[in-house]
């Protein structure tokens, strides 16, 4: 039998062939993640947006800002709002979110949930206010999921960070009594965006949010006694459980999941788990820096 | 005589473009094959902004609501990104434009496919417009064509697919977004090269016989330029895969 047909058939006998001797089936050991991508600015047409790919996993989101009135109870914010959504062929099933044999609707929502979870912490509502009560920005973003190959929420949190960043929001300014009839919804008062040209003329750079905090997630599977950092599809499917876990730069938790699973994780395991996490970590944010480093730009 | 438009980019009266290319020019064609691990087959293709990928799943089992059929059957479902959709696009319009995408997709590409090979099945064919600066129908059915190759399906041929559109009297080859929309006359034109069989013909726009000959002319010889470059991309990747 070849080595495809085995692992067709007995994917844990396969996986534990390689378990055993301390690596994995794509050559990584235990504790090593996959090779990362952050690219951002990877959509011309939005602006703010990011690629992000951890092995196979494929990554993309962009958002896009317009101008609105904030909402009556919440004057002082803007809005914020992703959309987490699966590539038709994200899967090895294919399908999509909406199909039958796509990722189940769980998976989905479980990956926007800790999503919104991660980023609340970042305060970026009160960011995208202009003025209160008369102009903010609402940011509409759309994350894709390309391929879900393994650690789909970490590579989800870590394009939706690099799309923040490299968000360019258009400078604005106050509408006067006297160019107030220009566009109906304008009223004096209100705020409007330059175009790009005023922009220019008057020398205003974009504007850009403040990120205080980087919470990044990195997922671990447990595989009886091991741990396998940053696993692929294949490796989550033959698991026991997964954790993800999110930090930020100081190595504050942000949160912790374990997704149920059949084996049970002790402290021990959690503790193992942010370890892991925390050495993740520091890899994953040099490779951000680096990307958004001024030379980067070619 | 130069004709300003709204958007930045100005297209002058003369030969070129706005980007600098002729008239009957592609933009950089940039095709790759398996590039979804977990597909059967795959393909991504970028012309300049233009951004298309495509994974093949199955043959999978036929659902039982289409009932029985000798014959295999082609499954292709187009999505849109937001990006690619634009701003001007609500949810409503961004569905319909992907159903009508689908539609033409699947009449472009069942003519190619030997449906025989797969009786009571399903091959899906899923496309994702990543991002789109004009011409990604064609974009789509070129990439399709190609990772159904790249999935092993027995194909007649392969069906590459381009735009040609008529902006104040003169034809160009792969329009951008910009230049479809100052056309007055289009044409989606997907085929068969080696036995020059249509598989599907779009045209817009009232054309005379001279100038409708003129731009099937000129669509079928973009057609078989993206067929070399399809041919090259298969025959590169057959040559670097690993043998099994």
């Amino acid at each position: 039998m070849d080595a495809d047909s085995y692992k067709k058939l007995y994917p844990e006998l396969f996986l534990d062939t390689f378990v055993k001797n301390g690596v994995r089936p794509d050559g990584r050991t235990l504790g090593k993640g996959r090779a990362v991508v952050v690219g951002p600015g990877a959509v011309n047409a939005s602006q703010g947006s990011a690629l992000v790919r951890l092995g196979h996993t494929s990554v993309l989101a962009g958002a896009r800002a317009t101008l609105m009135r904030p909402a009556e109870g919440t004057a002082d914010e803007g809005s914020l709002s992703i959309e987490v959504q699966f590539a038709p062929f994200a899967t090895p099933q294919g399908g999509g979110m909406t199909g039958p044999r796509g990722p189940t609707a769980e998976l989905v929502s479980a990956v926007s949930e800790r999503l919104q979870a991660s980023l609340r912490p970042l305060g970026i509502p009160k960011q995208l206010c202009i003025k209160p009560g008369s102009g903010a920005y609402a940011v509409e973003a759309d994350i894709y999921v390309l391929n879900a190959d393994g650690a789909v929420f970490d590579a989800v949190l870590l394009a939706a960070m690099v799309m923040l960043r490299d968000l360019a929001l258009p400078p604005t300014k106050e509408v006067t009594a006297k160019e107030g009839g220009g566009s109906q919804a304008a009223g004096p008062g209100s705020v409007r965006a330059l175009t790009e040209e005023e922009a220019a003329a008057a020398g205003i750079p974009p504007v850009r949010l403040q990120l205080p905090l980087q919470p990044l997630a990195v997922t671990c599977c447990m595989y009886k006694e091991h741990l396998l950092v940053d696993p692929t599809a294949e490796e989550e499917a033959v698991a026991g459980s997964t954790v993800s876990v999110v930090l930020d730069a100081s190595a504050a938790l942000h949160g912790v999941y374990k997704s149920g699973g059949s084996l049970a994780a002790t402290p021990m395991d959690f503790t193992r788990c942010v370890e892991s996490a925390k050495l993740r970590y520091k890899e994953l944010a040099a490779l951000v820096e680096q990307a958004f480093a001024p030379d980067a730009d070619d | 005589m130069l004709i300003l438009f709204k958007n930045k980019r100005v297209i002058p009266y003369s030969m070129s473009r706005a980007d600098g290319r002729g008239n009957e020019e592609f933009r950089a064609a940039f095709l790759k094959t398996k590039v979804l691990n977990q597909a059967k087959g795959s393909c991504y293709i970028e012309l300049d902004q233009t951004k298309v990928m495509v994974g093949v799943f199955g043959p999978r089992q036929e659902e039982r609501k289409f009932g029985f059929s000798e014959t295999g059957r082609l499954n292709c479902e187009v999505r849109l990104t937001s990006f690619a959709a634009g701003a001007g696009m609500n949810k409503q319009m961004q569905m319909a434009a992907e159903r009508n995408m689908s539609a033409a997709l699947e009449q472009a590409l069942t003519p190619s496919v030997l449906l025989d090979r797969f009786p009571k099945a399903v091959m899906d064919v899923y496309v994702m417009v990543l991002e789109s600066d004009g011409s990604h129908v064609g974009a789509a059915t070129t990439a399709a064509s190609t990772a159904l190759a790249d999935a092993s399906c027995e194909l007649f041929d392969m069906v590459p697919a381009c735009h040609v559109v008529r902006v104040n009297g003169s034809l160009l080859l792969d329009p951008t977004s910009s230049e479809e929309a100052l056309s007055d006359g289009s044409v989606l034109l997907a085929l068969q090269p080696s036995t020059n069989e249509v598989t599907q013909l779009n045209m817009t726009g009232s054309w005379s016989a001279a100038e409708r000959r003129a731009a099937l002319e000129l669509a079928m010889g973009g057609c078989a330029q993206l067929k070399e470059v399809m041919r090259s991309t298969l025959l590169e990747a057959a040559a670097t895969a690993p043998a099994s």
